[in-house]
């Protein structure tokens, strides 16, 4: 039979603007090709134009579903460049606020995620969950998705008074959830058979193509940012990496899973142990580092997230980088769909967590 | 700070021409001139364990005529460097900044160079598909992320 090439894209496959080529003999994938760029906005362009404090909204605007963790490392970027301290109750908050992100993130993956495979009851229970979280997060930080919470030097503002006891209730209901999710999902003999086996990333596969995030802990790796080159107070908390070594997207499945009740872990023990003090330190609202490069990383939802900024000592950045875990991740595409059932491209695709705007920035 | 001392040791018995700091914690940073190259890259592979890219990025400096490239490595296989992002930075002319594509040695570097390629109009040599990625197919302006090419407005 001859082949035949599909656009896949750009008009929402699943989650937003990108374009996927592919080519078919069948309902065999022979060629898979990502065309990302449809919604590239020039971010690192725009980041030389403004001054380090304005650039916080910009930079957290290709990430929405997950905004904490895609600003977390150019924070810590500034605060590195500048000399800047943190005083610990920032710490514990800004892990606090990036775990709940986390936790958004992933039940916003497993909502889309129930929906490619036609599970509609999927589709709504994360989405309806979600929003014990975002209602948290609206209230400490003001809004539902956007916050700019977090600021070199510390975050915004304090807590709000009864913070703690809401945040317990939250999570409290969350496992609940989380056990009604496995019964009617992740052991559901259509979800197994539809991702067991599927998209399989081999260990060696995995660390040639460089992937991050769950896809590489699907694959057996255990390298996670938080625990490698631990950040803030990541190193005073007691939480596991989960990996699952089958490479399939029931691997990826589980390992997100797995990563909101350790997030869950993260968020109880934070709670606990946040110490009294100042949420900010205080420091001059324009900042001027001094002349050097910094690269910083931390682990978002979706793998690492790291920063390259270089300064002048100016009050803008000279050249600011993105390495963000999405772009990181679009080589697995053409490798895991070439070869693969058609139908089986929207499991591949969603198991990969791909957020575009975060690709093409 | 063991591991970072063995490898800048390691690399300057077999490059002594690279330029080796350890800026802070974690980090080994590395210049070297051009023909090093894949040489230094394959050592920095197969001898010290950094098997993927983590950033390629190019910066530029319109006033010393160079645009210099840089790339992150990290490791996977080797847990104990696994904190550790070693840089290898290049300077290349600005007019005519090429240099030869390192996708041979780390697969994980193709999206980043091509990515770096529109940006930055440094010419990969020898990478396999250096058509643009994520800006529109008929841009015909300068590369972006150049100094000489200014934002309207701003």
């Amino acid at each position: 039979m001859s082949e035949v090439t599909l656009n896949i894209g750009p008009q929402h496959p699943g989650s937003g603007h990108f374009r996927l080529v592919v080519s078919v003999d069948g309902d065999t994938i022979t060629k898979a090709t990502p065309d990302p760029g449809y919604v590239h906005r020039g971010v690192e362009k725009q980041a030389e134009y403004r001054e380090y404090l304005q650039n916080i909204p910009l930079l957290e605007r290709p990430v929405i579903s997950d905004s904490n963790g895609s600003v977390y490392a150019y924070v810590l970027a500034v605060e590195r460049l500048a000399g800047l301290t943190v005083p610990e109750r920032a710490q514990y908050i800004r892990v606090l606020m990036a775990e709940l992100n986390r936790i958004m993130s992933h039940l916003y993956w497993l909502a889309i995620f129930g929906i490619f495979l036609g599970h509609s009851t999927m589709f709504m229970w994360p989405f309806g969950d979600r929003e014990a979280v975002i209602d948290l997060a609206q209230r400490a930080m003001g809004t539902r998705l956007t916050y700019s919470y977090f600021v070199p030097g510390g975050v915004r503002n304090d807590l709000p008074d009864g913070f703690k006891d809401q945040a317990i209730r939250a999570i409290e209901f969350l496992e609940k959830r989380l056990i009604e999710y496995n019964a009617i999902f992740m052991k559901n003999p259509v979800f197994l058979q539809r991702t067991r086996g599927v998209g399989i990333l081999r260990t060696d596969d995995a660390i040639k193509l460089g992937v991050v995030g769950p896809t590489l802990r699907g694959s057996g790796i255990d390298a996670d940012a938080r625990k490698d080159e631990p950040y803030d107070v990541y190193d005073k908390l007691e939480f596991d990496i989960p990996t699952f070594p089958n490479g399939d997207c029931y691997s990826r499945s589980l390992v997100r899973l797995e990563e909101i009740k350790q997030s869950i872990r993260i968020v109880r023990q934070v709670l606990e142990a946040m110490p009294p003090g100042a949420f900010r330190a205080r420091n001059p609202s324009v900042l001027k580092p001094p002349r050097g490069s910094v690269y910083t990383r931390t682990e978002a939802a979706r793998g690492t997230y790291a920063y390259f900024i270089t300064s002048k000592g100016d009050k803008t950045p000279y050249r600011l980088k993105i390495s963000s875990p999405s772009f990181r991740n679009l080589p697995a595409f053409e490798f895991l769909m070439r070869g693969s059932h058609l139908a089986d491209m929207p499991t591949i695709y969603w198991s990969l967590d791909y957020w575009p705007l975060e690709a093409d920035r | 700070m063991v591991a970072e001392g063995e490898i800048q040791k390691h690399i300057a018995a077999e490059f002594p021409e690279a330029k080796i700091e350890l800026p802070t914690a974690n980090r080994v940073s590395l210049v070297s001139p051009l023909h090093y190259f894949p040489e230094l890259a394959i050592f920095l592979r197969d001898a010290e364990g950094f098997d993927h890219v983590t950033s390629v990025t190019g910066i530029d400096y319109p006033e010393r005529g160079l645009v210099s490239v840089t790339y992150h490595l990290s490791s996977y296989s080797r847990p104990p460097i696994r904190r550790i992002v070693l840089s290898v930075s290049v300077d290349l002319p600005r007019q005519d900044a090429k240099m030869l594509s390192l996708v041979s040695v780390w697969p994980s570097a193709e999206y980043h160079e091509r990515e770096t390629h529109e940006m930055l109009g440094v010419m990969f040599q020898d990478h396999p598909n250096l058509n643009l990625l994520l800006l529109p197919e008929d841009w015909t302006d300068l590369p972006p992320l150049r100094k000489d090419f200014k934002l309207r407005g701003r």
